[in-house]
């Protein structure tokens, strides 16, 4: 599948709306893959999403790949995600800009590093070992964090900057991921915007975040929040229309609060387009 | 590399090693500084939230993976006992899916529940079942082929049990258990008293089965798990094998063969 096929507001597969899926068949441009959780052999999310692949394009969006773990890639990881672009044939495929695990133990969990030249150095060397590996660009996306280092050496947007470059990888902008940090961190989100490689962005994110004491938690477990919205209108202008994802992972509602979500994102979209 | 790039690489290693131990096992952080966030938190108050999300996300694993045991014990309860374990047992496995094997172990080490003695064997079935969700859809048992093998080299047939198929032999009549927990089970809740139970967990389709085997179906597939070839079958179970072996093809137990010269 090519990317040219991924346009429009696509949304986050989740397996408690398979069956709505393939009864009701909504029109959807795509649906976005947690490829993590297509790692086993066969069984159910295999039947699904054979089912789901037959009428829909599908992206691939990581959480795995540990790609700034100073310890090796996996290679039964790789290999096994190398079977599943073989099987599926995503347009593309993404993974975070983060790390998981260490020699000993994982976090599965998406794990903040230090702004250093060390660490762009080390994860631009391993997205290139991945694209080597898949023999295709892959798409890297921002975190949202809730540490800075006092040993970072830059800002996160000039990290980005210079790993994308290094690593000519593609971008995968999280509207909602740089304001949560932008709250967090008390940067100002629209110097964030300006200072990314914006030529690179091939896909957005947007979810809801949640209030947990003083910071704002990346939790996607509520609709967009209106100063997300605003941040998005504001993107979308500067990069024109990029294919964009409705996230949501927990407490996740019917189907059709996701579409009255997309269709926000795509009146904004539109908006933005006609005052253009 | 030059000697700058390896001991920025090792430190960031040490941060790695590190900020995992903060999280899973409260240990201190000393080779990067946590900066206090702009929003007010402090260094512990984010550091907290990262713990809080590593052991969420785990926690919220072992609900998936053991839902009857959840239901058994009470959400909070399991909770907090999924903590304990994710504090001992921090996952090493590089797939989410591969994480808490152990922890029908945990349980029955776990003091505060001796006195649900069912609960070990519980996670055990569940387990069981996790894996064969999750297992490879084997390919359709070729009967043609297997004629011809018995015929000309039934000497070197080994066979391939279902993959993920768990024998678990039960203490408690678990399986009840599970069937009531289900949204469609029984509206009376089992009796969990002491039973010996032989019990199988595969997947021969989309569908995951619990199946009660009886004795001989118990020897045979345990005598499967030991040595998978038609031989030794026969010569540990003589002539039970000529009923057995077409209701273990014919039920999905028996997945394939290979032969070996
Ligand atoms: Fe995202």
């Amino acid at each position: 599948m090519t990317s040219e096929v991924i346009s429009g507001v696509g949304l986050g597969l989740r397996s408690c709306h398979y069956q709505h899926i393939l009864a009701e068949q909504p029109v959807v441009p795509w649906f976005e893959v947690m490829t993590d959780n297509y790692m086993g052999a066969g069984g159910q999310p295999h039947h699904y999403l054979q089912q789901i692949a037959a009428q829909y394009p599908l992206t691939f969006h990581g959480v795995g790949l540990s790609l700034g773990s100073v310890r090796p890639l996996s290679d039964s990881y790789l290999d096994r995600l190398v079977e599943l672009i073989d099987i599926y044939q995503p347009a593309w495929v993404s993974e975070h800009l983060c790390w998981s695990a260490n020699t000993q133990h994982n976090s599965h969990d998406l794990l903040p590093m230090p702004y250093t030249e060390a660490a762009v150095r080390h994860m631009s060397e391993r997205i290139s070992q991945v694209q080597e590996r898949l023999g295709r660009r892959i798409l890297v996306e921002n975190l949202s964090s809730y540490v800075t280092f006092a040993e970072s050496e830059m800002t996160e947007w000039e990290y980005i900057s210079e790993i994308c470059q290094r690593a000519d990888c593609d971008l995968l902008l999280d509207i909602n991921n740089i304001h949560v940090s932008a709250v967090n961190h008390g940067f100002d989100a629209r110097e964030y915007l300006a200072g990314m490689p914006l030529a690179r962005v091939r896909e957005m994110h947007l979810a809801g975040y949640e209030v947990q004491g003083d910071l704002l938690l990346d939790s996607h477990s509520q609709p967009v929040h209106p100063p997300v919205w605003q941040l998005y209108r504001e993107a979308v202008a500067l990069t024109g229309p990029v294919p964009t994802l409705i996230e949501w992972d927990n407490a996740i509602p019917a189907f059709s609060v996701l579409e009255q979500e997309a269709r926000q994102a795509q009146q904004i979209c539109q908006e933005v387009a006609d005052a253009a | 590399m030059q000697p700058d790039d390896t001991a920025a690489l090792q430190q960031l290693a040490q941060f790695q090693q590190q900020f995992l131990d903060r999280l899973y096992f409260q240990q201190p952080l000393t080779a990067l500084t946590v900066n206090r966030a702009a929003c007010g938190a402090d260094a512990e108050q984010c550091l907290e939230t990262y713990r809080g999300s590593l052991y969420g996300g785990l926690n919220q694993a072992l609900a998936e993976i053991y839902p009857v045991c959840r239901q058994f014990v009470g959400e909070t309860f399991f909770s907090a006992m999924a903590d304990r374990y994710i504090s001992r047992y921090p996952s090493t496995v590089e797939r989410l899916d591969d994480y808490g094997q152990s922890f029908a172990e945990f349980l029955a080490c776990f003091e505060p529940v001796h006195t649900l003695p069912q609960l070990p064997t519980l996670a055990r079935l569940e387990w069981g079942w996790h894996r064969a969700f999750h297992a490879a859809q084997p390919a359709p048992f070729d009967f043609d082929r297997f004629a011809d093998a018995c015929q000309h080299n039934s000497g070197g047939i080994q066979f391939q049990l279902a993959p993920e198929l768990t024998l678990l032999l039960a203490e408690y009549p678990v399986d009840l258990f599970w069937q009531w927990h289900q949204p469609d089970g029984p509206a009376e809740m089992p009796d969990l008293t002491t039973m010996e139970l032989p019990l199988l967990i595969f997947r021969p389709g989309v569908q995951v089965y619990i199946e009660r085997l009886d004795k001989i179906a118990w020897q045979f597939l345990q005598q499967l798990q030991r040595d998978r070839s038609l031989n030794g079958l026969c010569e540990v179970l003589g002539d039970q094998v000529t009923p057995l072996l077409p209701q273990a093809i014919e039920r999905g137990w028996i997945s394939g063969f290979t032969v070996e010269s």
